[in-house]
């Protein structure tokens, strides 16, 4: 799909339904131009690395607790597939009080051959998926009115759980709030930004899910995948999947294993671990964490920088954890540079971010072509 | 696609265009990245491609490669590889390969209109040969297109890799648009005379619907002196001579230049016209009060061109003390030539003084006015206002004239008759080497100039003989250098030939290691300009200021064989190679066609392959010259080539020669008069 030609239609959809929403009389207030929610801060952590706050002591899997020196990499690994997602949302007008975000996720695996990357095509789930996202849910009736006029338009709803199929979505930012609060502009801001983010991560599942049962995969069994990100969506063959979270916000140790974390020297990791907050979901959701420091000290850092949390599936061995961070290691070079997470990223997700990350982005002469009819409308 | 016959679809897109804040695309250049294909892998600076605006398509010539990573230090590469430059990493780092693409043409999709509009983002693709020839303007071209150089692609076809001639207009390089050729590179790197060679190769064959001619300097050994002759013999043909090329290491041309002749659509054949002049080796006037050049044989001759056979072509340059008194300033000491001496010398030029003889003849009645004066007990100082002493300052200064003129001057009256002559007319086709290797100093630049200077006044009054003359002058920074306080009148008369030769069918072909310092109405007024291998020092000078940097670094390491090309139609200036030239140079003409220790018979027997079709068997030769004494033997040969070399050589030369060789000895005169007898009654039978 041509991201461009993929926008404007995208845009096009909208306008009709503006269209509509003029002729019924639903006024759709411009903002004072696009606001991109993901450059506001919500929280004090990137939204892509939200963790929901570590509360317990986790379950530790190896004994003694501490740090474990992998005695270096041979330069190899069994790193063949690197998967990440972006998105990006921005704020296009009003309903009322009511905000209308527009979003773009995008998603990709890319299969690493003879040093070089290349894009695994997959027939689905669709590499980009716009929305526009609207706090259905409170019972405004312009808001209502507006989403049918949406699905004429042509977008398309998304069930619980359900993979996006179609390109173009309308998402209800409030589904899940009960009696959510139709006043709450930020809130319904913040909670829009969070449905951006689980449709993202519906996307990479999807795609996860893809790479398990497809037969180039199936035919190597020793090629892995690393996902950025927490490992989610897996079945429970798949045996070749790592998670890797690149920013530490706050460690899932308690007491003097905070200590040893810290103290965590490069090229070593801590033992591994299931989370708290993991203990309390299903068995299924349970991984075997443990986190790497990939680099020595890096100047302005403090000391979580150049630290990984890893994920594998629930039971990887010791030996195997040792085999998987040797891997990781020996991606350290090339740098993940320019990027500003580089000390705790491997160069091939900063790949997969970069192809990614002008999907996202969307044409701006589209929206503005947008925010001019919105404009016209006359209630700026 | 605007244009697909000018995109080469079967290597398909090799990059595409990019633009930036910093870099957007122009009406004159753009940029593009490359794609990974094989196609794309060929990609190098000269090279040609082709991208599309809205309504156009832009054909462009490479430069200035750059690799772009989206490191920000040189020290990030080192800390991740930890030092180590062994160490192979699991990913590549991206990097992409951007060529800035100088614009040589836009094509509109109506071919009515015109567009400078810049390209667009989109697919970048070689150009093809249409392409190419369109951007070079070959649609525009008033005259011939001349093949100068062969541009070769990074697409290939067939194997090779796709070639189109860079063709000069003919009306600009000959005129009368505009005109001359300038040619800038080291010495013995850049092959600026092997180009010119070249050049009058492809411009013989090309302009056939006028006379063309051309004349060069020999400065070196035996350079240009056996340019009649081909670069390969083949044995079934003849093979003494083949063997001959042999043991000379001369091997023919290589296949790639014979593909690139082919290519260029010019005949890999020798200049059948040659003629070559040279002056007498010192010593070698014979005093005589008439000199008849025609009777003098090459041998006499300071060039390296006078192995009996091959010496046909190869004329005299001989001159009366009436040719070189105009330049005596070339001669005397710029102490000497004060006004008197000056005023001197224009009274011998008023008195028609023609002749050495005729000069001291002069001094002699000079001397016996004095004798009267004295015996007459008048007090007389000066003679028609010349005071005695500048006389005899005159007398003392003209002993040495035959020595310093090296050669050039006889002491009688000179009779060219029907000989041709260095500052003649020309003939269709005729390449004339005028060989000065053997000078130096004083009768080099004597005769350089002379020659040009009475080439000019042909050309000024319409008796060159030929509609286009091209003139080969090299080391351009020496007869006419830059600085208005360094000037000549041979200068002066380069300076003319440059600003209004194209208007008189003069065209200068100038080389020179240093374009800097050449004049710059002779630089400027070429509208087509050749660059070879240039140093360092000479790259910094302001002349090179519209190169790119890239374009200035690939001349400081330019192979053989190729050059840049400038021309009127060209945009922008693109590299092109060409071949050898289809001529024997250096030192293998003399290893070859020089002369050889053999017998009197092998000599008549050389000679006779010149003049006839059907020359005589040595046996035969051997047999009728049996007893002859050796002296004799080349006396009657060389009446016969004299006769030859002035166009009254007998029908049956071999007949002639034996004619000669069965009368008893005669002058040298007669004999010649003889063989015209004789050439006049054979025709009369015929």
């Amino acid at each position: 799909m041509q991201a461009g030609t993929s926008v404007n239609d995208f845009v096009a959809k909208i306008s009709r339904a503006l269209e509509g929403a003029g002729r019924k009389g639903i006024h759709v207030t411009s903002g004072a131009g696009s606001c991109d929610l993901e450059a506001q801060q919500f929280g004090n952590h990137p939204p892509e690395e939200d963790e929901p706050f570590p509360t317990g002591r986790p379950h530790h899997l190896e004994s003694p607790v501490g740090s474990r020196d992998l005695g270096g990499h041979d330069g190899t690994s069994r790193l063949c597939y690197f998967l990440d997602g972006v998105q990006s949302s921005r704020e296009i007008g009003r309903i009322g009080m009511s905000p209308v975000i527009v979003s773009t996720v995008a998603a990709t695996i890319v299969n690493r051959c003879g040093r070089r990357f290349s894009r695994m095509p997959l027939e689905s789930p669709p590499l980009v998926v716009q929305a526009v996202i609207l706090p259905r849910s409170t019972g405004d009736a312009s808001v209502e009115a507006f989403w049918e006029l949406l699905l004429a338009a042509g977008f398309s709803e998304l069930d619980p759980d359900e993979v996006p199929y179609s390109p173009h979505l309308v998402l209800d930012s409030a589904e899940y709030i009960a009696e959510a609060d139709p006043s709450d502009y930020v809130g319904m801001r913040e909670r829009a930004r969070g449905r951006v983010r689980s449709l993202r991560e519906r996307l990479e599942g999807g795609l996860l899910r893809r790479w398990e049962g497809d037969d180039r995969v199936l035919e190597d069994s020793e090629a892995w995948i690393a996902v950025d990100g927490q490992l989610k969506d897996i079945r429970e063959s798949n045996r070749r999947a790592i998670g890797l979270i690149k920013s530490v916000a706050r460690p899932e140790f308690v007491g003097k294993d905070v200590g040893m974390l810290l103290d965590l020297g490069p090229g070593m990791r801590t033992t591994s671990f299931v989370p708290d907050w993991q203990l309390r979901r299903d068995q299924g959701e349970r991984r075997t964490s443990w986190y790497l420091r990939m680099w020595p000290p890096q100047p302005g850092a403090d000391a979580l920088g150049s630290l990984m949390r890893v994920e594998a599936p629930r039971d990887t061995e010791p030996e195997l954890i040792d085999e998987i961070s040797r891997w990781i290691l020996a991606e350290r070079a090339p740098l993940a540079k320019p990027d500003p997470r580089w000390p705790a990223m491997i160069y091939p997700i900063q790949y997969v971010e970069k192809i990614l990350k002008p999907l996202a982005q969307g044409s701006e002469r589209a929206y503005a072509r947008l925010e001019r009819q919105l404009a016209s409308n006359g209630r700026n | 696609m605007l244009h697909d016959k000018f995109l080469d679809l079967t290597s398909g897109p090799i990059g595409r265009v990019v633009t930036s804040e910093e870099s957007p695309a122009t009406a004159h250049e753009f940029f593009f990245w490359t794609a990974e294909t094989e196609a794309a892998q060929n990609l190098d600076i000269g090279h040609i491609v082709a991208a599309e605006s809205e309504d156009a398509t832009a054909v462009a010539v490479l430069d200035d490669p750059r690799r772009y990573s989206d490191l920000q230090s040189f020290l990030d590469d080192f800390y991740a590889y930890d030092g180590d430059p062994s160490l192979e990493a699991l990913s590549e780092r991206v990097e992409i390969l951007v060529f800035r693409a100088r614009v040589l043409a836009t094509k509109h999709r109506d071919d009515r209109k015109k567009s400078k509009r810049p390209v667009r983002t989109g697919p970048v693709f070689f150009a093809t040969n249409a392409a190419i020839e369109f951007a070079l303007g070959t649609d525009d071209f008033s005259g011939h297109r001349i093949p100068m150089l062969l541009h070769e692609n990074g697409n290939e076809k067939n194997g090779s890799p796709q070639r189109t001639p860079l063709y000069v207009d003919e009306e600009y390089l000959l005129g009368p648009e505009a005109g001359h050729l300038n040619i800038t590179g080291m010495s013995g790197l850049s092959t600026k005379t092997s180009h010119a060679l070249f050049t009058i190769a492809s411009t013989f064959q090309t302009v056939e619907d006028k006379k063309v001619a051309a004349l060069m300097f020999n400065v070196k050994g035996a350079d240009l002196l056996f340019l009649d002759k081909p670069v390969e013999v083949s044995a079934e043909d003849d093979p003494e001579l083949a063997e001959r090329y042999e043991k000379a290491g001369q091997r023919g041309l290589p296949a790639e230049d014979r593909e690139m002749y082919e290519s260029l659509g010019i005949e890999v054949r020798p200049f059948e016209n040659l003629r070559v002049f040279a002056p007498l080796r010192y010593g070698m006037e014979s005093g005589e009060r008439i000199v008849h050049a025609e009777g003098i044989p090459a041998r006499k001759l300071n060039t390296l061109r006078r192995a009996r056979g091959e010496d046909s072509c190869v004329y005299p340059v001989i001159w009366e003390l009436g040719d070189v008194l105009p330049y005596a300033g070339y001669v005397f000491e710029p102490s000497d030539m004060d006004d008197k001496f000056r005023g001197f010398i224009e009274e011998l030029r008023d008195r028609g003084v023609r002749t050495t003889a005729d000069f001291y003849a002069l001094l002699d009645e000079i001397e016996d006015y004095f004798e009267a004066a004295r015996e007459a007990g008048k007090n007389v100082s000066s003679w028609n206002g010349h005071n005695h002493m500048t006389i005899a300052k005159v007398r003392n200064r003209f002993k040495v004239l035959p020595n310093k003129c090296g050669g050039l001057l006889a002491h009688g009256r000179v009779e060219h008759g029907d000989l041709p002559r260095a500052d003649g007319p020309f003939e269709d086709n005729e390449m004339r080497v005028v060989d000065i290797s053997q000078l130096t100093g004083v009768p080099q630049d004597l005769i350089v100039t002379s020659v040009i200077s009475k080439i000019w006044e042909l050309a000024e009054t319409g008796r060159l003989g030929v509609d286009k003359l091209i003139i080969f002058v090299d080391e351009l920074n020496k007869y006419a250098p830059s600085g208005h306080s360094r000037t000549s009148s041979l200068k002066d008369t380069l300076v003319d030939i440059s600003a209004r030769g194209r208007h008189l069918s003069l065209t200068l072909f100038g080389a020179q290691q240093f374009r800097s310092k050449v004049e710059d109405e002779v630089i400027g007024n070429a509208a087509t300009s050749l660059y070879g291998r240039i140093g360092d020092e000479e790259l910094t000078n302001a002349s090179y200021r519209s190169f790119s940097g890239t374009t200035r670094e690939e001349l400081l390491q330019l192979e053989k064989g190729r050059l840049l090309l400038r021309h009127a139609h060209y945009a922008v200036p693109v590299f092109g190679r060409f071949p050898r030239p289809p001529v024997l140079m250096g030192k293998q003409g003399t290893d070859i066609f020089g002369e050889q220790r053999g017998d009197p018979a092998s000599s008549v027997l050389a000679v006779m392959r010149n003049l006839t079709a059907k020359p005589p068997a040595i046996a035969a030769i051997r047999s009728e010259i049996a007893g002859v004494p050796e002296e004799q033997v080349y006396e009657a040969l060389d009446a016969v080539q004299a006769a030859h070399r002035t166009g009254h050589g007998a029908a049956d030369p071999y007949k002639n020669f034996r004619w000669n060789l069965k009368r008893p000895a005669r002058t040298g005169a007669s004999r010649r008069d003889a063989s015209k007898v004789l050439s006049g009654l054979d025709r009369m039978r015929d």
